[in-house]
């Protein structure tokens, strides 16, 4: 079976190089290296998604702009403007923000005793925080006190891992970016094969070599392909795949700005579908946190002022 | 008579076109009757001319279609009379939107049916040669050349036998729409007692339908971006079980992406021109 699979490849290499003029070896360094990085993303993007809030998971997943950002000015020495530097700070404050790195409530009492109406927290001084804020955000004083028990260990790994995934996606498209500088002609869809095909002969390979990766190929050998699958698994997967395209296609219909504004009410769907669909593994914490509408809305705003306001 | 002149229809057509291009520039040239009317995108332009008491032609400069995959494109030049209306003479007609347009490609039609049945027998030629007309186009022809900047339609017709002539027909309709982007419509006026002419349908603006059609298009693809990145999170936590070997999600993705874009260039005619381009560009940059 292998051999067939090696023969037919081999067929459509050498077919695809004797009619069309492409060449593997041009491909793979222009897809390689990009492909390598792609694949480890994708392995981490999926842990991060199995351990995170959909709106955390999409507001980090948002520091893909500023590693994008640095990687291209690193690679290329492309320059962002002023304004895109901004809204870069305003995704880092984002995500401090929703990683509770940045206390809102101090903030919000600083504020308050600063700009707020002059006596007003003088005026009931007995009474209690706690039941201000109760009266205030409903459920969310019992979450802002125990922030830090809330950070537990799936949730830090998928922290970690979304962040990787930022920090991989900036540094291959910059890689791609430049691979591909004044190669004008060159099809996205075609580049997309490429990419898959690279990425697939590298996920192989590693589970070939690696002797850490090799315990999956083993379990697959053992339990099948399918181990561990439902019917639905392959709901995400086509979404996944279908995203992908569609990001191709807003970006050539509507341009980089209106792309933005689609991202801007996914991540708001994101915030609802939270709020209203999923269901807390911790009763009394909220489905969706203060720090997240924050950072979602502080994000929008990112995701806004970066595509409206292009480096000249 | 009627059979007899659907075979010799195309032939009279293809002794027309299998003049050579110069020739067929001169006719335009030559032609003391021959009118032109922008479009409303003011770009392109058609001119029709007579040839002979047979034939008109006529010519579409600046085409928009230009760049297009021909298999995007669908052509009709639905000819009609007063009495009949759009009844007597197809041509060129390809409803299933398999006709080339191409820059000194020659189309022929030849289908003497009725437009009922769109599509006819319409003939033509890939190559701009004097041999260029070989075969029967045939609706389940597929083509993958791209059309260029101008195209060259012959129209004939035979007087008598239930035909129309050429100079006599009236509000004859030249329809070109590529399947989803443009749509440019022409009002021919065969001539008669007068000279032929041609003259854009004012109602459907090329530019203005082109927007349409692409802030339509791009607002459902933002809509749907916008539902899959909101969705993708929740979709992947709720589907993709912790115990699941993550090497098989990510291989199957690669597969499923590879398929698409597979099927997409294919699709949509460009598996050939993505290699070209490709091939292209590497040519320039050495």
């Amino acid at each position: 079976m292998k051999h067939v699979f090696l023969f037919l490849f081999l067929t459509f290499v050498v077919f695809l190089s004797i009619s069309l003029g492409w060449d593997i070896k041009s491909s793979m360094m222009i897809a390689g290296l990009p492909a390598a990085l792609y694949t480890i993303q994708n392995v981490v993007t999926l842990i991060a998604y199995q351990n995170l809030d959909p709106i955390t998971f999409n507001v980090l997943n948002q520091t893909k702009t500023l590693s994008a950002a640095l990687c291209v000015y690193l690679l290329m020495g492309k320059v962002q403007s002023q304004l895109q530097i901004l809204s870069l700070g305003i995704l880092f404050l984002a995500s401090c923000v929703i990683e509770k790195i940045i206390n809102i409530d101090e903030i919000g009492k600083w504020w308050v005793s600063k700009f707020g109406p002059s006596g007003s927290t003088k005026k009931n001084p007995t009474e209690p925080v706690s039941t201000k804020q109760e009266a205030e955000g409903g459920r969310v004083q019992p979450v802002a006190s125990s922030s830090s028990s809330t950070l537990t260990s799936n949730h830090a790994q998928g922290v970690a891992a979304v962040l990787t995934a930022s920090f991989i996606s900036g540094l291959a498209g910059a890689f791609t970016q430049k691979s591909l500088q004044g190669s004008r002609g060159r099809n996205s869809y075609l580049f997309t094969m490429e990419l898959c095909v690279a990425s697939i002969f590298f996920l192989v390979s590693s589970m070939l070599v690696n002797p850490k990766d090799r315990k999956q190929l083993t379990s697959i050998s053992e339990g099948g392909f399918f181990k561990g699958w439902t019917p639905q698994t392959i709901i995400p997967i086509f979404t996944n795949a279908a995203g992908g395209i569609i990001v191709g296609l807003v970006t050539k219909y509507a341009g980089a700005v209106k792309k933005g504004f689609a991202l801007i009410f996914g991540l708001l769907l994101s915030g609802i579908l939270q709020a209203r669909m999923t269901v807390s593994d911790d009763q009394d914490k909220p489905r969706i946190t203060k720090e997240q509408i924050i950072g979602g809305i502080l994000a929008a705003i990112s995701l806004w002022m970066h595509s409206a306001f292009p480096a000249r | 008579m009627a059979p007899i002149l659907e075979v010799l229809g195309p032939l009279l057509v293809a002794a027309f076109i299998s003049q050579s291009p110069e020739d067929q520039q001169q006719n335009v040239m030559v032609s003391s009757t021959s009118a032109s009317a922008s479009s409303s995108s003011s770009t392109s332009s058609l001119t029709v001319s007579t040839v002979s008491s047979s034939f008109h032609q006529l010519m579409l400069n600046n085409s928009p279609f230009r760049n297009s995959r021909a298999q995007k494109l669908i052509h009709g030049l639905f000819c009609s009379s007063s009495t009949n209306p759009y009844n007597h003479l197809s041509f060129a007609g390809d409803a299933a939107g398999q006709m080339l347009v191409s820059g000194k490609h020659v189309i022929g039609g030849g289908g003497f049916r009725d437009t009922n049945s769109i599509g006819g027998r319409c003939l033509y030629s890939p190559s701009s040669s004097s041999s260029m007309f070989a075969s029967a186009f045939t609706p389940s022809s597929r083509t993958t050349a791209t059309a260029r900047n101008s195209a060259l339609f012959a129209v004939a017709a035979s007087a008598g036998n239930g035909m129309i002539d050429p100079n006599s027909f009236t509000h004859s309709k030249l329809h070109f729409v590529t399947s989803s982007v443009l749509s440019l419509v022409y009002d021919i006026n065969g001539g008669g007692s007068g000279s032929p002419s041609t003259s854009p349908i004012g109602t459907i603006s090329t530019s203005l339908l082109q927007g349409i059609q692409q802030n339509a298009n791009a607002f459902v693809f933002m809509v749907l971006l916008a539902l899959q990145f909101g969705l993708q999170p929740i979709l992947t936590k709720k589907f993709t079980p912790k115990s699941v070997n993550r090497s098989t999600i990510v291989l199957t993705q690669e597969i499923v992406k590879f398929i698409a874009a597979g099927c997409i260039l294919i699709f949509t005619g460009a598996w050939t021109d993505a290699f070209v381009g490709m091939y292209t560009c590497m040519h320039n940059i050495s």
